[in-house]
C-alpha cells in the first residue's frame, strides 16, 4: 500500500482554489474496457472540471498491491479547465480497501457519480459499499454479459438500488428517440409505424455488443407501440430478423450490421420502415456527422428529403445532460421487460 | 395552451420539453432583429436538435425579394451572429428549405390572403399541423393592425372554437410608449387574441442567470430565510453599458433608458429578486407573484422626485482610452435634446418581507463598463465584538452578475492569519463559465422555444406591463415638461451624474464599484 501518493495527493489538492462539478469514479476490472473508459472520460474532463477516481484492478495473478497516483489533466480553450485524476490500481485481493480510500478523497458536497464498468447486476461487493456514497449509478448494457439476462436481472436490481442510475446505451439513444417522436408526429404518422409491415435498423458493426443501440430501439418501439414479441430468427454475418405482432399484424424488424469505419461502433446508421399504401420512411445518418436525412415518400406523394441534427449526446453538455441529469423513466423499464423476451444469442 | 396529440414516443417527466409542429411568421423579416437575433436563434436550434421536425419559417416584410435573396441573407446573418459558425452547409441545405419570403406592406390585406394560401400549402408540404406562430418584429405601431388583420383573415384562431390546432403571437417590447398608449394597445389586442395566446418578449428573462434566480432563491434554504428586510439592508440593480446609441438615435430619441431598459428588463430583474415564493411552477402561478411585487412598489413623489429618481446624459468623455462623442453629437439626435441615456431609482416595495428596504436602480448608457448585477448588501453583523466607532465591519454582499461573466459572488470577512485580530473581506465566487464550461443557448432560442412548446413562464403578462407602467409613466411625463438644465451632466465613461452618487449618500450607502 503506497500511503506516501495518498499524502501527495492530499498535499496538492490541499489549500488549492479550483472549479469541481462533481465527483467521478470509474471502476472496471476488465482491461480490454479501459480505451472506452478514457474516450468517456476524455469527453467530461474536456467540459467540466471534476475530480476522477479512477479504479483499475491489477489483473496479474498473486499480486497483492494497492498503487495510487495523481494527475492533473487541463482541458478547454487555455486550458482554463482543470480536473484532477486519482488512479487507484488494486490487486482482487485488496479491492476491499478500495472504498477506504475513496471516501476521504472525494470533493464534499458534491455529486459522486459512479461509472460502472462492470455488470453491476453481477458484482455485489464494491458496489454495495460505494453505493452509499455515490449519488448516481452509470452503467452501459453493452457491458454486460447477455442482453437477456441482463435485462432479467435489472429488475429486481433497480427495485434495490437505492439511488439514480442511467444505461449510457439508452441515454445514447436519446437523440434517435427524439428524431423518431418528431418525425411520427400525428396520429396517422403513429399508425403508421404502429402497424407497419418491416423495418431495417442498419448499425455500425465492429464488435458483437455493438448490437445493443439497435436492440434498445427496436424494443423501445415495440413497447411503445404495443407490440408482442412472437419470433427470432439470426441471420448470416450477425443480421437478426425479429418478428412481432400487433393485433394479429405481422411486423418484422431487421437488424442488420454493416461495416463503416468512419461512425461510432453501435451507432444507427439507417433507419428505415415500409408501411401500407407503399409508404416509406428513410432516415438515413450522413457521413461524419450527427445529422440524420429524412425521406418519407407514398403512392401519393414524395416529399422533399431533409436534414435534421440528432443532439449530439457523445460529448460535451449533451452527455452531461442525458446520463448525469436525466434519469431513465418507465419507458427504460419496459424496453428492457420487452428485450427479457428475446435470446439475443449475439452478444457475447 | 394546448397541446392536440399526445406522443406515445415522447417520455413525460424530462427536463427537456419538445417544441410543438409549427409555421413561424416573422413581421419585419428585413429587419436587424431578424437577421442578428431570431435567425441565427432557429438555427442553433437546429444545430441542438431542438427545433420541431416539421417547422417552417415565414419571412413578411415590405420590400421586394425573392426567397432566395432572402436565404441568402440570412445565410450571411447566422454567419455573422450566430453562436455556431460557420454555418453547416448540411443542415443549412435543409433550413433554406424551411425558409419562405412573404412580400406585402403590413396594411395590405391581399397579402394576408396570399399569407393565408402559402401557409396553408406550408402546412401540407411541412406536417406543420396548422399551428401558426407570428413574431411581430416591427415598430409598435404596427402591432394592432397586423393583428386585427390577422384576424380578418382568419390566420389567428379563436381559442374557445379551435382546439386542435394554435395560433401565438410575440410582441417585441416596447409594450406602448406610456401607460396610456400600453393600455390601449392592449384594449386593441385583446379584440382578437386571448391573453394565452400574448407573448411579450422581454429577452432579459431568456437569459440563463435570470432563470437562476427563481431556482437561487427557491431552491437554497439559506438564503431565502435571510431574504427580508430583517436581514437585508438595501439591495443595489446596475445595467450599464460601455457603448452609447450607436445608430439607434432615432430610437432612443422617442424612448429614453427608462423606456428601454428600466421599464421592462430591471423591473423584471426587480420582481424576480423581491417576489415571494409561487405555489407551483407554472407560468401563471409565477406571474402571479411577480405582478405584486411592481404593484406593491411605492408611488414616487413627484413633488420631490429629485430625492428618488435621477436623470443623465452623457457629454463627451472616454471609453477604454479612446475619445467618444456626447450624446447630443450622435447621429439622429437633436442637439438640445433633454432624453435621458441613464436613469437611477430609489424605490420601496411596500410589504411585508421589504417594508424600508431600499431598492437602487441605475441603468446608462456611455458607462465605464458593460455589467448588469443585482447587489443584496446585508445588514451590518450586530455587536461591536469586530468593529470600532472608526472602522465599523464590512457587510455581508451577494452578488448575482447577470452579465458578462454570469455567476454569483458572496463576499464575507475573515480573520488575516497571525497575532492580530485584523478583518480581510473575502470572496466565494461561482462562475458559470468555470463549471459548465459551454455558452449556454441565447436568450431568444429559449424565449422561441418556449413559446412553441406553449410555456408562457418566461414572458411578460400585461398586468405585469401595466403595473410598471403606472409606476413610471408619471416621472416620464414630469421629466418630459420639465426639462433637464444640467445636461449633459455627466462624462462618458464614468458612471453617470454626481446627483446619482448623493441619492445613495443621502442614506448612508454608495453605489458599489463594479
Amino acid at each position: 500500500m503506497t500511503i506516501i501518493e495518498i499524502e501527495d495527493i492530499k498535499n496538492q489538492t490541499q489549500n488549492s482554489t479550483q472549479s469541481y462539478l462533481f465527483n467521478l469514479i470509474v471502476y472496471s476490472t476488465c482491461k480490454a474496457r479501459t480505451a472506452e473508459l478514457k474516450t468517456i472520460l476524455t469527453r467530461i474532463t474536456e467540459k467540466f472540471p471534476c475530480r476522477i477516481i479512477q479504479i483499475e484492478k491489477i489483473c496479474e495473478p498473486n499480486t497483492d498491491e494497492i498503487k495510487v497516483s495523481l494527475s492533473k489533466e487541463r482541458s478547454g480553450k487555455n486550458g482554463q479547465i482543470t480536473s484532477d485524476i486519482i488512479q487507484i490500481f488494486v490487486s482482487e485481493s485488496q479491492m476491499e480497501r478500495v472504498p477506504f480510500i475513496i471516501l476521504p478523497n472525494i470533493v464534499a458536497d458534491l455529486p459522486v457519480y459512479l461509472i460502472f464498468g462492470d455488470d453491476p447486476t453481477s458484482e455485489t461487493k464494491l458496489l454495495k459499499n460505494m453505493q452509499s456514497f455515490s449519488t448516481k449509478l452509470i452503467f452501459n448494457a453493452a457491458w454486460s454479459g447477455s442482453l437477456k439476462d441482463f435485462s432479467k436481472r435489472m429488475k429486481p436490481f433497480l427495485q434495490n438500488l437505492k439511488i439514480d442510475f442511467m444505461d449510457i446505451s439508452w441515454a445514447l439513444l436519446n437523440g434517435w428517440k427524439e428524431l423518431l417522436a418528431q418525425v411520427f408526429d400525428t396520429p396517422l404518422k403513429i399508425s403508421h409505424l404502429r402497424t407497419c409491415k418491416k423495418i431495417i435498423i442498419n448499425y455500425a458493426y465492429e464488435k458483437p455488443e455493438d448490437l445493443i443501440e439497435a436492440i434498445y430501439l427496436t424494443a423501445f418501439i415495440a413497447s411503445r407501440m404495443g407490440w408482442e414479441f412472437k419470433a427470432q430468427e439470426i441471420q448470416h454475418h450477425h443480421k437478426q430478423a425479429l418478428c412481432y405482432q400487433y393485433r394479429g399484424h405481422d411486423i418484422n424488424v431487421i437488424l442488420d450490421p454493416v461495416s463503416d469505419a468512419q461512425a461510432k461502433a453501435g451507432s444507427i446508421i439507417n433507419f428505415e420502415l415500409f408501411a401500407e399504401n407503399a409508404t416509406v420512411y428513410k432516415l438515413n445518418s450522413l457521413k461524419n456527422s450527427s445529422k440524420v436525412l429524412l425521406h418519407i415518400s407514398s403512392d401519393e406523394k414524395c416529399e422533399i428529403p431533409c436534414t435534421f441534427a440528432l443532439s449530439d449526446i457523445n460529448r460535451g453538455n449533451g452527455f452531461l445532460r442525458e446520463v448525469f441529469y436525466q434519469s431513465p423513466g418507465h419507458h427504460y423499464a419496459e424496453t428492457l421487460e420487452m428485450i427479457s423476451k428475446v435470446n439475443f444469442r449475439d452478444i457475447k | 395552451m394546448q397541446t392536440p396529440f399526445e406522443n406515445p414516443l415522447q417520455e413525460s417527466g424530462r427536463t427537456t420539453k419538445m417544441a410543438d409542429p409549427c409555421i413561424m411568421v416573422i413581421f419585419g423579416a428585413t429587419g436587424d432583429l431578424t437577421s442578428r437575433k431570431l435567425v441565427p436563434a432557429l438555427y442553433n436550434l437546429v444545430i441542438d436538435g431542438e427545433l420541431p421536425a416539421h417547422f417552417a419559417c415565414v419571412g413578411f416584410a415590405r420590400r421586394e425579394k425573392t426567397h432566395d435573396q432572402f436565404r441568402d441573407e440570412l445565410f450571411e446573418a447566422i454567419n455573422n451572429y450566430s453562436r455556431n459558425k460557420p454555418v453547416d452547409n448540411e443542415i443549412w441545405d435543409t433550413f433554406k428549405n424551411q425558409i419562405f419570403y412573404h412580400q406585402s406592406e403590413f396594411d395590405d390585406d391581399k397579402g394576408y390572403e396570399r399569407l393565408n394560401t402559402v401557409l396553408t400549402d406550408l402546412d401540407s408540404k411541412f406536417g406543420t399541423n396548422g399551428n401558426r406562430l407570428y413574431y411581430l418584429s416591427t415598430q409598435p405601431s404596427y402591432f394592432p393592425d397586423i393583428i386585427k388583420r390577422l384576424n380578418d383573415h382568419s390566420l389567428i384562431y379563436p381559442i374557445d372554437q379551435i382546439k386542435n390546432k394554435w395560433s401565438r403571437v410575440i410582441i417585441e417590447k416596447p409594450f406602448g410608449h406610456d401607460l396610456e398608449s400600453a393600455e390601449n394597445l392592449q384594449q386593441e389586442i385583446v379584440k382578437y387574441l386571448d391573453e394565452s395566446q400574448i407573448c411579450r418578449i422581454d429577452h432579459y428573462l431568456g437569459k440563463e442567470t435570470v432563470q437562476n434566480l427563481l431556482v437561487f432563491r427557491f431552491s437554497n434554504l439559506i438564503f431565502e430565510s435571510i431574504w427580508n428586510n430583517r436581514f437585508i439592508d438595501h439591495v443595489q440593480i446596475t445595467v450599464g453599458e460601455e457603448i452609447g446609441i450607436g445608430t439607434r438615435g432615432r430610437f432612443f430619441e422617442e424612448a429614453g433608458i427608462v423606456r428601454d431598459i428600466v421599464q421592462n428588463h430591471m423591473m423584471q430583474l426587480l420582481s424576480l429578486v423581491a417576489m415571494e415564493s409561487p405555489t407551483n411552477m407554472s407560468a401563471n402561478a409565477i406571474r402571479n407573484e411577480k405582478v405584486k411585487v411592481v404593484e406593491s412598489i411605492r408611488t414616487l413623489p413627484l413633488n420631490a422626485l429629485d430625492t428618488h429618481a435621477i436623470r443623465g446624459q452623457y457629454g463627451k468623455g472616454f471609453v477604454d482610452g479612446l475619445d467618444v462623442k456626447g450624446y447630443r453629437e450622435e447621429d439622429n439626435v437633436a442637439k438640445d435634446s433633454n432624453v435621458e441615456t441613464y436613469a437611477a431609482f430609489k424605490l420601496f416595495i411596500d410589504n411585508w418581507r421589504w417594508d424600508g428596504v431600499p431598492f437602487y436602480l441605475r441603468a446608462g448608457k456611455r458607462l465605464p463598463k458593460r455589467a448588469t448585477e443585482i447587489t443584496i448588501t446585508f445588514k451590518q453583523a450586530p455587536g461591536t465584538l469586530f468593529c470600532t466607532k472608526e472602522k465599523k465591519l464590512r457587510q455581508n454582499l451577494l452578488v448575482i452578475r447577470i452579465q458578462p461573466d454570469e455567476g454569483i459572488s458572496f463576499r464575507m470577512n475573515c480573520k488575516v492569519p497571525g497575532m492580530t485580530s485584523t478583518l480581510q473581506p473575502v470572496k466565494m465566487d461561482f462562475k458559470y463559465g468555470s463549471y459548465f464550461g459551454a455558452a449556454p443557448p441565447e436568450a431568444y432560442e429559449r424565449l422561441i422555444c418556449d413559446c412553441m412548446t406553449g410555456d408562457s413562464t418566461l414572458f411578460a403578462r400585461i398586468d405585469e406591463v401595466l403595473a410598471s407602467w403606472r409606476l413610471f409613466s408619471p416621472v416620464l411625463k414630469k421629466w418630459e415638461t420639465e426639462k433637464a438644465t444640467d445636461f449633459p451632466n455627466y462624462a462618458a465613461g464614468t458612471w453617470g451624474p454626481k446627483a446619482a452618487d448623493e441619492l445613495l449618500i443621502q442614506d448612508g450607502f454608495h453605489w458599489r464599484l463594479i
